[in-house]
């Protein structure tokens, strides 16, 4: 395992930003830049020994700063959404940025700069939220690591401590096109989630705070199946996302590292795993891409479809549901959270 | 606040002199160019005066570059160490902070960036104003420095900062105190992704203070201004 490093440009704000390549034994290289921590290359052997840079980017610094889609981006204070963009903790209400219509998305920790630093065969990433940061409270410190290990497994780990107490919720919004980040869509690629139950979505793909089983909906991947299968079936919940845009309970005890996904493609051989220690995750089929405006890796625009995002996380709009498993944050408490992309080739 | 025994910057001085060596590079071509000319509008143009002044103005451009990017290196240092003084002076009064002591004992000389004496000991603070991703073992001779332009070497500050201590070890042991030395390297740019993992290493200031008030107060106050007159008044001894 090698990580190796470049300049790979400044922002508008004028940080300089550096550019981290994990590559192992196999050849395969992961490639992450301090802005967002974002994963911007992964290069992938597949079932012929060819490397395929499997996930969705831009070419450069100021298409990531300009683009909407959070591409690659490392994701929070609370990933996904926050019902009218507040929430009450302790009695105090907090009143956040809407950026999503009426509801708060994803946070800025995307667009933070971070600082890397290689510490043995681990990329290490850390940036401060300041309090008040999108209005949520408490200055926190967040640590996000990067591994590449020789069984071509990407570790993501994530921690974070607050001076106050606070709501959390982080993930990393990747897009995978497990053929090639230009090679067309991704409905035909095949996918199975371990999850039983998902959140019901509302018009605005806010939990409406009913948990329903998969069982017989166009939203059981129980048993593996084209993720475009179902896609045009007419089921309410797919029209109104205008695709897969839903979180999937998973059915593991909380906390524990365990396989929740694996997705595979019939074109390119390659099969990636996906574990998680978190309770959910949002399957995103990249409804919205062509929308992002700002040209993808080869020049173009990006298509709907392109990609598929497997965003874990604690669920959406948690603090109008207290029933969903915790995000607060206390001070005296230490967010961790991993998540594991590992690939093979059948 | 800490006490602070401000000495004379070796750094400054060493700048001064690139900054004269530039302003050479400029006058000598452009007297001999005038000298030229007069001599052209005098219609007695002296060939020699007019080749010297070409070769002046090639050698001065080259030596323009070169003590122009010394100049700047020395620069980016001596606000390094200004940094390493501001953060380190915010140490509570009984401490005391040498800046730029210069030390000699049997044939060798350290010059150093700071040395902190409190009743916890000494700390030689070697400062670097790196920035970039910075690379390599703490065993190892040179570490690397990724920069816009490119990876380059630098030398390891801890092999730089373990000679110093020896160095300031035996100068105490000279004036008959007897405390430990303790060393650290403190990267004083934001810019700085220090990817070398040792204990000795620090790139915020509280880390730095936090770590040179962690050790156990062992010295008595006498003690500690033994040290102080040992360390600020050593004469050179060659």
């Amino acid at each position: 395992m090698s990580i190796t490093s470049k300049y790979y440009g400044r922002t508008k704000a004028g940080a300089e930003i550096y550019q981290y390549t994990l590559e192992n034994a196999n050849g395969m290289k992961v490639c992450v830049i301090e802005y967002g921590c974002i994963v911007t290359n992964v290069w992938v052997p597949d079932n012929g020994g060819v490397l395929r840079d499997v996930v969705l980017g831009y070419r450069e610094l100021a298409d990531y700063e300009a683009g909407t889609a959070s591409l690659g981006s490392f994701v929070g204070r609370y990933a996904n959404r926050i019902e009218k963009a507040q929430f009450t903790l302790n009695g105090k209400t907090y009143y956040l940025e809407p950026n999503d219509g009426a509801n708060h998305l994803h946070g800025t920790f995307g667009r933070l700069t971070y600082q890397g630093s290689i510490v043995d065969d681990s990329l290490v990433l850390t940036g401060r939220s300041p309090d008040g940061d999108d209005g949520f409270p408490g200055n926190m410190d967040i640590t996000v690591t990067y591994k590449l290990t020789d069984d071509n497994a990407l570790v993501m780990d994530y921690t974070a401590v607050t001076d106050a107490p606070t709501i959390i919720n982080l993930t990393n919004h990747t897009y995978f096109n497990l053929d090639g980040c230009d090679s067309g869509d991704v409905l035909h690629q095949e996918l199975w989630l371990d999850a039983d139950r998902f959140t019901e979505g509302n018009a605005e793909t806010c939990p409406t705070g009913r948990i329903l089983p998969v069982r017989g909906t166009p939203m059981d991947f129980t048993k593996p199946k084209a993720i475009g299968r179902d896609m045009d079936c007419g089921d309410e919940q797919l029209r109104m996302a205008s695709g897969y845009d839903h979180n999937f309970v998973l059915n593991k005890d909380g906390g524990m590292l365990a396989l929740g996904a694996i997705a595979k493609s019939p074109v390119s051989g390659i099969r990636m795993e996906m574990y998680t220690t978190q309770p959910g995750v949002q399957l995103y089929t990249g409804n919205f891409l062509a929308n992002d405006g700002v040209p993808g890796k080869n020049g173009k625009p990006h298509t709907k479809h392109q990609g598929f995002c497997l965003e874990t996380q604690h669920f959406p709009c948690t603090p109008s549901h207290p029933e969903f498993p915790s995000v607060t944050l206390a001070p005296d408490e230490e967010y961790h959270e991993t998540t594991v992309y590992q690939f093979k080739t059948e | 606040m800490a006490i602070l025994h401000k000495k004379h910057n070796a750094n400054a001085g060493k700048r001064a002199g690139f900054l004269a060596g530039q302003a050479l590079c400029v006058l000598v071509p452009a007297a001999l160019a005038v000298w030229y000319v007069v001599g052209l509008v005098q219609k007695q143009p002296l060939q020699p005066v007019l080749y010297a002044a070409l070769a002046c103005a090639a050698v001065g451009a080259v030596l323009f570059r070169v003590f122009g990017n010394r100049s700047e290196i020395l620069k980016s240092g001596i606000e390094g160490e200004k940094q390493a003084v501001d953060a380190l002076k915010v140490l509570p009064y009984s401490y005391h902070v040498v800046s730029n002591p210069v030390y000699y004992i049997n044939g060798r000389k350290a010059e150093l960036d700071a040395v902190v004496i409190g009743k916890n000991g000494v700390c030689i603070v070697e400062t670097k104003n790196h920035t970039g991703v910075i690379t390599g073992r703490p065993q190892d001779e040179w570490w690397s420095q990724t920069k816009r332009r490119g990876t380059k070497h630098m030398k390891n500050p801890l092999l730089q900062v373990e000679r110093q201590a020896s160095i300031l070890e035996q100068v105490l042991r000279e004036a008959g105190c007897k405390c430990p030395v303790r060393q650290m390297v403190y990267f004083a740019s934001k810019n700085a992704r220090v990817s070398v993992r040792d204990s000795r290493i620090f790139v915020g200031d509280e880390a730095l203070r936090k770590a040179i008030r962690a050790e156990r107060e062992t010295l008595s106050p006498s003690e500690v201004s033994a040290i102080v007159d040992a360390l600020t008044w050593q004469k050179e001894k060659i």
